[in-house]
């Protein structure tokens, strides 16, 4: 995989201007930001920035590595995150630019190249989706559709004795094994240890979230993470990420107490969380009283793989709000 | 025709050609075949290979809607191809690629888009040419439970005639891609349809329409794992300030359903904003095995496309995902039988 871009001063002007174009409302983003989302990420961030004779940007491509686990082998796959070609250039140009740097990108770090992403996936703007349909073959991969619940809802579901809810504790080293002993009994997982997490939800600047590890006596079997925040208009408690061994309801339960509590603690009456279109765990969660609704959203993504196509990802990838740059 | 011998011709069904599909395993009733693919009223669109007099395979092809020539793009739905005992697998692909180019080069508009409903557990070397994943059929189910013993509902039986025809019409987006619904359509849709048991339920404000179901008799889920029986909710259109009339239909159907000791399920996008009235009565969102497969533009099947052709295609791959307002009514091969839609395997 190739290595992180150098965010320049000039990538950085491009990027604020172009996002900026795009909404009214998008804040320039930090240098700690942009370091957390660069050198820090555990799957790396290689990146394609195309240039004009002159060092001006044109279009960037951009990424956050990853991995899934596809029966017990652990696959590096890449989320497509702040892609854009300068608003300067014309519309076909435009379209050039970041064909080429999304080219380039891939030819880098896709397989077949050694150790290359065997898929890239993303929840892209419309601009970004109909280049990418269109020149790059993207294909849809799941819906996103929102759940909710009102907090109080959530709270009033019950612990079971033998449960144990521990907060903003350390991420254990046996979450892990966890995850790849039960998770891949739902489908295709993005990865979860204590390095993913610890990057993703405690070291992220400026933004906190709440977590919680979930034990039945002294054995972890399950953790939720929650965030307070502005989602689609309304102030909402999202749900981060979220993990149970599949099958546990009484855990299951556990953990909706914890998130409408935690949520009411925070100031605000409603949890909304994501789901794909796939998987027990969208039934379960309706039948514990979540409702689902449409989003904004849509997932798709180009499979590089020619053994596992996109039909294959899309029936079985299992993510969270947590695998999206989106909160 | 490419990649299938040369003595292989190909056009479309006949009457005559039903009596030797019935004879390949695993078919569909011939009633079924009769009425879905050589209705006297309908332009047949199905097409067969032969050779030598001997019926080889059948490409399935229904048109959505009322066909309305130069008045709108044409949509068609494709089944599963069917396929004569003893084929060997390469020849079968060979046959049903020649049955695909065919019917795309033989189009009468190159606008036109061809939809399927596929089950996902076939491979991607086995999906039809050019065809795109729109998305999964998520299947809405259950029954509104806490709201049925509550608030008066009053719906009523509704005739499925050119009142109801054009009161669809009016409800549908204004989209280049909504199959028409007429009273001819409705007929034999519903009317004619082998097996009966269809009915049109609806609420009436100041005497007019303000809400319209299409219910099909009980059967098992469709698609998704529940075990109950269901009853299909094939059509359901609300005037554009029915809001509370389109609840009053679902607690009405709820309770008919429930008196049947089933549950209802219907699936439709999620744009639509009914979509928004059976979540918020409470029935689930629940995965299916189906996928929703598009061929957005009868582009020309072998060779890359033009540019200008591609962009129209995402363009248009948009608009059926934002503005075509599918139901359950749609699908014709899927609900009907599952069974008719896997000659692939």
């Amino acid at each position: 995989m190739g290595p992180s871009v150098e965010i320049t001063p000039a990538l950085k002007a491009a990027f604020e201007g172009a996002f900026a174009a795009l909404d009214s409302a998008h804040q320039p983003r930090s240098g700690e930001e942009w370091s957390w989302r660069t050198a820090g990420v555990p799957g790396g961030a290689p990146a394609e920035t195309l240039l004009d004779s002159e060092g001006c940007v044109q279009a960037h491509y951009a990424s956050l590595g990853t991995a899934v686990l596809w029966q017990g082998q652990r696959l590096p796959v890449a989320q497509v995150v702040d892609t854009f070609a300068a608003q300067d250039l014309s519309l076909p140009r435009r379209v050039r630019a970041f064909t080429l740097a999304c080219e380039g990108f891939v030819k880098r770090t896709c397989l077949p190249e050694p150790d290359g992403f065997v898929l890239c996936y993303g929840f892209p703007v419309r601009p970004a989706w109909r280049i990418g349909r269109a020149y790059m073959g993207y294909s849809v991969l799941q819906e996103f559709w929102r759940l909710g619940i009102s907090a109080e809802d959530a709270a009033r579901a019950e612990v079971a004795g033998d449960l144990g809810l521990e907060q903003d504790a350390d991420w254990p080293e046996d979450l892990a094994p966890l995850f790849a002993e039960h998770a891949e009994k739902l489908g295709v997982p993005f990865l979860r240890d204590a390095e993913f997490l610890r990057w993703r939800f405690d070291e992220r600047p400026k933004v906190k979230y709440a977590k919680c590890l979930l034990r039945r006596g002294q054995d972890l079997v399950g953790w939720a993470v929650l965030r307070v925040t502005t989602w689609s208009g309304e102030r909402v408690a999202l749900v981060c990420d979220r993990f149970c061994v599949p099958g546990d309801e009484a855990g299951e339960f556990a953990l909706d107490h914890w998130l409408g509590t935690r949520a009411l603690a925070g100031g605000v009456t409603h949890l909304v969380g994501a789901s794909g279109e796939h998987g027990p765990e969208l039934g379960d969660a309706q039948r514990r009283g979540w409702r689902v609704g449409r989003s904004e959203y849509c997932m798709v993504g180009r499979s590089f793989d020619p053994a596992r196509p996109v039909h294959d990802w899309a029936r079985r990838l299992r993510w969270t709000l947590g695998d999206t740059d989106l909160v | 025709m490419q990649d299938s011998p040369s003595t292989v011709s190909i056009r479309a069904i006949e009457p005559s050609d039903v009596a030797s599909i019935l004879a390949w395993d695993s078919m569909p009733r011939g009633r079924l075949l009769e009425w879905l693919l050589l209705d006297s009223t309908r332009p047949v669109r199905s097409l067969v290979a032969c050779e030598e007099g001997s019926l080889l395979a059948l490409l399935p092809v229904v048109e959505l809607g009322d066909p309305l020539p130069h008045e709108r793009p044409p949509m068609f739905e494709w089944g599963r191809p069917l396929l004569a005992p003893g084929i060997d697998r390469k020849r079968a692909a060979a046959l049903v690629r020649g049955l695909e180019e065919n019917f795309l080069r033989g189009q009468d508009s190159p606008e036109g888009v061809v939809v399927a409903w596929f089950d996902t557990q076939v491979s991607e070397s086995d999906l039809p040419l050019g065809f795109e994943r729109l998305g999964c059929w998520s299947v809405l189910e259950g029954l509104p439970f806490e709201q049925l013993s509550a608030g008066k509902t009053d719906i009523q039986t509704v005739d499925l005639d050119e009142n109801a025809a054009e009161f669809m019409r009016r409800c549908a987006p204004a989209s280049a891609w909504v199959p028409r619904r007429s009273s001819a359509w409705l007929d034999w849709r519903y009317g004619r349809a082998p097996g009966g048991g269809h009915g049109a339920r609806g609420v009436l404000e100041r005497g007019e329409l303000s809400a319209l179901a299409v219910v099909g008799p009980a059967q098992s889920a469709l698609g998704s794992e529940n075990s109950s029986s269901t009853i299909p909710v094939l059509e359901f259109w609300v005037a554009p300030d029915g809001a509370g009339a389109a609840q009053n239909l679902v607690l009405g159907l709820g309770r008919e359903a429930r008196a049947q000791d089933c549950e209802l399920s219907l699936a439709m996008p999620s744009w639509q904003p009914a979509f928004d009235v059976w979540v918020g009565a409470g029935l689930r969102l629940m995965p299916s095995s189906l996928d929703l497969l598009v061929r957005p533009a009868a582009l020309a099947p072998e060779g890359r496309a033009s540019e200008e052709a591609w962009s129209r295609r995402v363009l248009d791959l948009e608009a059926l995902r934002c503005a075509w307002p599918w139901s359950l009514g749609d699908a014709h091969f899927s609900v009907r039988s599952s069974k008719s839609v896997h000659p692939r395997d």
